[in-house]
């Protein structure tokens, strides 16, 4: 009795976490080259549930077990699966304004003062005081021989990243892919880290100047999303009444007598 | 729930800062010279779900949530304005990249894109305001005729049919426009991270060319601002419909005895 209330205790932590990461991704709704979280779930390991074996008539063999079936102790968060799919191209007829159409990220110089690296599909860009181009967290973007200067002329960009100034200097933009994706890890201003090594030169980044990636935030499936989650929360919540019900009339009711 | 409270609430802030951005740019899509800004968002950190009491998997990679979203910049964007023409001969507009030189009466120097100027009783070119133009244009006594050529090159004709030529205006441009700070009423003050100042000649070195007898309307495009306003206004009931649902779902858990 007292375990079911607990088993359904985890039933409500789990939605909290889906009810966390999909205010989240609603939240992000705006946010250029977001990409949606999905929670994965699943039950704790299962546990057997067995009885005593009677021996004989009248006595119990020490140690006797038998297994009657398996019982289970409620739901988990096993983690936490972004979408990399693609978001919505918008135009916007900046010319610093770049989408990735392919596969792949843009690399900035955003990992502080230890050169570190870290990976974005936002790439809403502007000129710093120097004509490198940088993002709106003013982190410098990373080209093939380190930051991209531009100076202050304008410029084009071809599909596979390839930067042309008005002087004719060509640089090509890092655009980096990784085979499994699962292990970028978000670390927030729309940025992913990965693990040293991962990643490799994508063969096919489309880039589009003039153009930024939305978020890919399914508006519809998440309102959906949150409205199973409140009412799944409501059954959890009566479940655990019911339980309560029970152990009440379990301690109260129980040999009274009228 | 407090998280996703707190991560609806963003949202919400998110697209309440995105629609007065909006609501300032219709505002300016009258005034000569105006340019409108754009606000970029990201995503915030990212926790560990076990930190907020989530049941999952005490080995392997830890899932995290995220916690909602943020203004990350405010960026004016210096697109070119269409021109149009007036007729007046003190008008000017710089076609392509550039701001005019005005002195502020405080003697510092102010930059602007609104070639809105205007004789002074002393006959010098000032803005609407009553600024000058810096370096100042002084126009002889008894004039008949200004000419102002893509260059900057000002002609003046006199009532007797002499020409005389006055002193060029330059105007001058920055690596990073979009750094400049606002002063309000078309100026723009000088910033560190705008880069630094380079003053030419009007059609050289990249610099846009002065146009006579036209203005820049403002760069804002009203189907643009109205389609973001919508968009903005629908996330933002989206944000407030998940924050009302956290807060039932707070509300169940509230109640769990009854």
């Amino acid at each position: 009795m007292i375990r079911g209330i607990y088993t359904a205790a985890t039933g409500l932590g789990v939605l909290q976490a889906r009810m966390d990461t999909a205010t989240n991704n609603l939240a992000n709704v705006s946010t250029t080259g977001f990409k949606q979280d999905k929670v994965q779930t699943a039950s704790f390991p299962d546990l057997i549930l067995q009885e005593k074996v009677r021996v004989g008539v009248g006595g119990y063999r020490p140690g006797g077990w038998r297994v009657v079936g398996r019982t289970n102790q409620g739901a988990m968060v096993t983690g936490v699966f972004t979408e990399h799919g693609p978001g919505v191209l918008r135009e916007t007829d900046r010319e610093t304004d770049l989408a990735l159409s392919g596969e792949g990220f843009f690399v900035f110089e955003a990992g502080g003062d230890g050169g570190g690296v870290l990976y974005s599909r936002d790439g809403e860009l502007q000129r710093d005081a120097e004509g490198f181009l940088v993002n709106s967290r003013g982190h410098r973007i990373v080209g093939e021989d380190g930051p991209v200067q531009v100076g202050r002329d304008s410029f084009t960009v071809s599909p596979e990243g390839v930067i042309t100034t008005a002087e004719n200097s060509q640089v090509k933009l890092l655009i980096v892919d990784f085979t499994d994706k699962s292990r970028l890890t978000k670390e927030g201003n729309g940025y992913f880290s990965a693990p040293a090594g991962g990643g490799t030169p994508s063969a096919k980044p489309g880039v589009a100047q003039g153009f930024l990636e939305k978020s890919n935030v399914e508006v519809a499936s998440e309102i959906v999303n949150i409205m199973e989650i409140m009412r799944s929360y409501e059954a959890g919540q009566k479940l655990m009444q019911a339980h309560d019900g029970l152990l009440d009339s379990a301690i109260n009711r129980v040999g009274t007598v009228r | 729930m407090i998280r996703s409270l707190y991560n609806s609430a963003s949202g919400i802030n998110v697209q309440q800062a995105r629609m007065d951005i909006g609501a300032g740019n219709i505002a300016g899509v009258n005034t000569d010279g105006y340019k409108g800004e754009k606000p970029s968002f990201a995503d915030l950190v990212y926790e560990k779900m076990s930190d907020s009491g989530r049941p999952v998997p005490v080995s392997g990679k830890r899932p995290l949530h995220g916690s909602g979203s943020r203004v990350v910049a405010v960026a004016r964007v210096f697109q070119q304005g269409v021109l149009r023409e007036t007729g007046r001969e003190a008008d000017l507009a710089i076609s392509g990249r550039g701001f005019f030189k005005v002195s502020l009466p405080d003697g510092s120097i102010a930059y602007s894109r609104d070639g809105n100027f205007r004789l002074n009783a002393d006959r010098e070119l000032v803005t609407q305001e009553g600024y000058r133009l810096y370096p100042e244009v002084t126009l002889p006594e008894g004039y008949r005729e200004m000419l102002v050529d893509k260059n900057g090159k000002i002609r003046v004709s006199s009532a007797d049919g002499t020409v005389a030529e006055l002193m060029d205006i330059t105007i001058c441009d920055f690596p990073n426009p979009s750094a400049l700070r606002s002063l309000g009423g078309n100026l723009y003050r000088a910033a560190a991270e705008a880069g630094t100042e380079e003053e030419g000649v009007p059609g050289q070195n990249g610099l846009g060319e002065i146009v006579q007898k036209s203005l820049e309307s403002s760069n804002v495009d009203l189907a643009v601002e109205m389609t973001g306003l919508l968009e903005s206004q629908r996330a933002y009931q989206l944000n407030a419909r998940a924050l009302r649902m956290a807060d039932e779902m707070w509300g169940m858990a509230n109640n769990l005895r009854k």
